[in-house]
């Protein structure tokens, strides 16, 4: 059965049973750029439990009545469901798609959301067009609820605010009623806290000539990693390590060409860190005077700070910028600012103890 | 108790409103929270001779004409976001007053430029229009638009109808996806 959006048809005409599978298939973002997500909401759509919110950092639900299993060829994710074991307080299990880039709905070039029967057999399809949307960042694609019987609802309907603004619709924050009241809206509750994971992104100064004249060095952002396993890992461009996002090390990296060019690290489950020591360097460059690089911060509350190079040495094209301490569930951001002739000098001084001979 | 109404469930309610005199009809939706144009939906009456035409066009009571000639039918008026609270668009009548050549009332419900804004009520949280004796405060039907009219853009919700020396009211439910226009040609208003 094909639906449009808005369509809304009781499960019970499509099928008798309670175990089901939702597959999302979306064309036009890159992996990396592309969450996919589902809600468990009580009444009034609100998120009670976060422990209900399944998604990358939290694969599936306490009973694991909601599971996340990844994706699969021609499908970016795939949930297993199984209604008969949610708790009544569960009353809508909300689909939805974030984008967490440059992008928008508009540039979905195919896709769809479909409801099976745990045996395989196809219930229904709602398709997914960027022509039906325009800055949205973030989508309720489709939704599960529970009114008087089970439901399936083909939504289609989004924010342009993305993720954060998908939390406070399902966070429960109500903005102000007065206009006039300047007051910064309360922080959403819980979720954000356990989702948003850290992001670290470099900037420099525009150059227009940037990379043409052979001169001019290239900027990198690059990260030394160990987990609380005990496996070290590096994140850099050269090399093409750029890390994963799903599995260990659940560390990306992540260019923008720019002008201005500019470089993003994600560390999707902080409480795996042991210790990241994130850096930067000049590729072709004798010191990092000039650039005017800078290292912009976003913690998992969501708090941005930036911390600028503010003496770069000469003879010295590596920077240490700054080390997040694993502690437990929570981390410890230290600013250091610490200039090294390459990886190999930094490598000892914070005794990462990394072989860097070969390069 | 009230009765809610399934997509195209045509059923006399003789029995749950006897002796009519002050009726309200509201509409009630919720404003728009993601992203997009907001949802605008309308109430709209018209009042029928035996032919079930409207003998002028002063008889569409509507966002652009608030009651009738009689003062019998009132709107409250065009909400153009669902943002107040309860209903959010309220037509009161006043039976006694309605004039005799009028056989019956119906009530419609639209979205506003539908086609334009890709929208059907589905698309909208909790849209709904019910039908309350104003003299008892007992709503006599409720028609869940977000749910049973959900590919729905347009739909006739019900009629008054005069039966013996007292009003009664025949639900309808019929969904369409044309706008108000072609409802208010198919009434034998002359729009443009």
């Amino acid at each position: 059965m094909e639906l449009i959006r808005g369509q809304k048809v009781k499960l019970s005409d499509l099928s008798s049973q309670l175990q089901l599978r939702v597959e999302v298939h979306i064309v036009g973002f890159s992996p990396e750029e592309l969450d996919i997500a589902c809600f468990g909401l009580a009444a009034g759509d609100k998120l009670e439990d976060d422990r209900y919110f399944v998604f990358y950092n939290q694969p599936q639900s306490p009973g694991g009545e909601i599971r996340k299993l990844g994706p699969a060829p021609g499908l970016e994710e795939r949930f297993a469901l199984n209604l008969a074991a949610l708790p009544t307080s569960i009353t809508k299990l909300s689909f939805v798609a974030t984008i967490d880039g440059p992008g928008q709905m508009s540039q979905i070039e195919e896709g769809f959301i479909l409801l099976r029967e745990l045996g395989g057999r196809e219930l229904a399809r709602f398709q997914l067009r960027g022509q039906d949307y325009a800055q949205e960042k973030a989508l309720i694609l489709a939704e599960l609820y529970f009114k008087d019987l089970w439901r399936w609802a083909a939504r289609g309907q989004g924010f342009n605010g993305g993720l954060e603004a998908l939390l406070i619709y399902f966070g429960g924050s109500v903005a102000a009623e007065d206009p006039q009241d300047e007051a910064p809206q309360p922080a959403p509750p819980s979720p954000q806290r356990a989702l948003v994971p850290w992001q670290f992104q470099l900037h420099s100064i525009q150059r227009p000539a940037w990379g043409w004249t052979g001169n001019a060095p290239l900027l990198h952002l690059g990260a030394l990693l160990q987990l609380t396993s005990g496996t070290k890992y590096v994140l850099q461009e050269l090399g093409g390590l750029w890390g994963a996002k799903e599995e260990a090390p659940y560390v990306t990296l992540a260019t923008s060409a720019g002008p201005p060019r500019s470089q993003k690290l994600t560390c999707y489950k902080p409480a795996t860190i042991e210790r990241l020591l994130l850096f930067c360097f000049a590729q072709g460059g004798d010191s990092l005077q000039g650039l005017g690089a800078r290292l912009e911060v976003t913690t998992p509350q969501g708090e941005v700070q930036t911390l600028p190079l503010l003496q770069p040495r000469p003879h010295a094209p590596f920077c240490v910028i700054a080390t997040l301490q694993g502690q437990g569930s929570t981390q410890q951001l230290q600013r250091q600012e610490l200039y090294f002739s390459d990886h190999a000098q930094a490598d000892r001084h914070f005794q990462f103890g990394l072989d860097w001979r070969q390069a | 108790m009230a009765v809610s109404l399934s997509k195209g469930g045509k059923i006399s309610l003789a029995k749950e409103a006897p002796g009519l005199k002050n009726v309200h009809v509201g509409l009630g939706w919720e404003a728009r929270a993601t992203d997009g144009a907001p949802f605008d939906v309308d109430a709209s009456c018209f009042m029928l001779n035996a032919s079930g035409k409207v003998r002028s066009d002063a008889d569409f009571i509507f966002y652009n004409q608030l009651q009738s000639a009689d003062g019998s039918v009132k709107h409250s008026g065009d909400n153009r976001t669902g943002d107040s609270e309860g209903d959010d668009e309220v037509i009161m009548v006043q039976l006694e007053q309605v004039p005799a050549d009028v056989a019956k009332l119906a009530f419609v419900v639209t979205i506003h430029e539908a086609d334009v804004r890709r929208q059907n009520f589905g698309q909208i949280s909790n849209a709904y229009i019910r039908i309350v004796n104003a003299d008892t405060n007992q709503e006599i039907a409720r028609y869940d638009l977000s749910e049973d009219a959900s590919t729905n853009t347009a739909m006739i919700f019900g009629e008054l109808y005069r039966h013996g020396g007292e009003w009664r009211f025949g639900a309808v439910g019929q969904g369409y996806d044309g706008g108000l226009g072609p409802l208010a040609r198919a009434y034998g208003v002359n729009i443009g």
